[in-house]
């Protein structure tokens, strides 16, 4: 059984990855939030309490933690902030945090994955993140989350060329329901997303449908995959 | 708060440069258009209310806003 690592598991397409992964893998689920995964260790899975605003952490924690329970053979980064505010509504702190989760934070996780102490290289080693439809379309009021975003798709190609053999690629998912979108339920209302069923040609997807991809990715059917960001939307984008 | 710094707030949001009273017409405010909504979603939002887009196709004057805004407004 390999070491996978779930970063932002706590939720959403994390979640659904981290317990996707688990029926094949020993998967340990990183999290800011120790009390939600709790829940995952019921499932077998590794709980492990992580802020990943903690920059300068990433490394050494991720050291130990391979020192600990034995190299990784992949890491599937899944945290993420969102924002939706026009220009003029935007604050300094907040816009400081989405880009430290979105774009700056992936940077330091592979940067640890990286290390020969941290990855397997016989496993097929991997690094996936989870980007969004924000980097590629542009729309009003999601200016500053769509530029993370963009942010970590352009890292996605330069680390696949800069740390080959490591594979490394993106999700990009839909519209989903997940409690990130929920939180913005005034604005994803329901009229929205009866706009995206009938807009999107196989209509509304699943974490689920997210994860499986993401399954597949990590797997050795996609050994020669890598720098690639690959939308999963039903067709939403066409 | 006091209804003058709500108003106040509200006008930073739309950046609009009219002095608005409970009796201004939302569609008499120039900056009043979607992203001026998605502006005031933000605002209000940061005040704890939650307002839908359903919400504001309903609203004709700021006094709309004051009522949504309820006892967060003191005096």
């Amino acid at each position: 059984m390999a070491n996978i690592l779930v970063v932002g598991a706590s939720s959403g397409i994390g979640r659904a990855t981290a317990v996707r992964l688990a029926s094949e893998h020993r998967v340990f689920a990183m999290a800011r939030r120790a009390d939600r995964l709790g829940e995952l260790e019921a499932e077998g899975i590794v709980p492990v309490p992580f802020d990943v605003r903690d920059l300068e952490a990433i490394v050494p924690t991720l050291k130990t933690l391979a020192k600990e329970h034995g190299p990784f053979a992949s890491l599937v980064y899944c945290a993420g902030v969102q924002s939706i505010k026009p220009i003029r509504m935007l604050k300094v702190d907040e816009t400081e945090e989405l880009y430290r989760v979105n774009a700056v934070a992936p940077l330091f996780f592979a940067k640890a994955f990286a290390s020969r102490s941290v990855h397997d290289p016989d496993t097929l080693p991997s690094l996936t993140f989870v980007s969004s439809i924000a980097a590629q379309r542009a729309e009003k009021g999601i200016v500053a989350y769509g530029a993370t975003k963009a942010a970590l798709d352009q890292t996605v190609r330069g680390l696949a060329k800069e740390l080959a053999p490591i594979r490394v690629n993106a999700v990009v998912p839909g519209f989903l329901r997940t409690e990130m979108t929920e939180r913005f339920a005034h604005v994803y209302d329901e009229a929205f997303i009866e706009r995206i069923r009938s807009e999107y040609p196989l209509g509304l997807g699943e974490v689920e449908d997210v994860a499986e991809l993401i399954a597949f990715l990590i797997g050795p059917k996609a050994r020669y995959l890598t720098g690639e960001v690959i939308r999963i939307d039903g067709g939403g984008a066409l | 708060m006091s209804l003058e710094e709500f108003l106040e707030g509200i006008a930073e949001a739309l950046d609009t440069e009219n002095e608005l009273t409970p009796e201004t017409e939302l569609e008499r405010i120039d900056e009043y258009d979607s992203i001026g909504v998605l502006s005031l979603m933000s605002y209000l939002d940061e005040m704890g209310i939650k307002a839908t887009p359903a919400d504001f196709e309903k609203f004709r004057t700021v006094a709309d806003l004051v009522a949504l805004a309820g006892e967060k407004i003191d005096g």
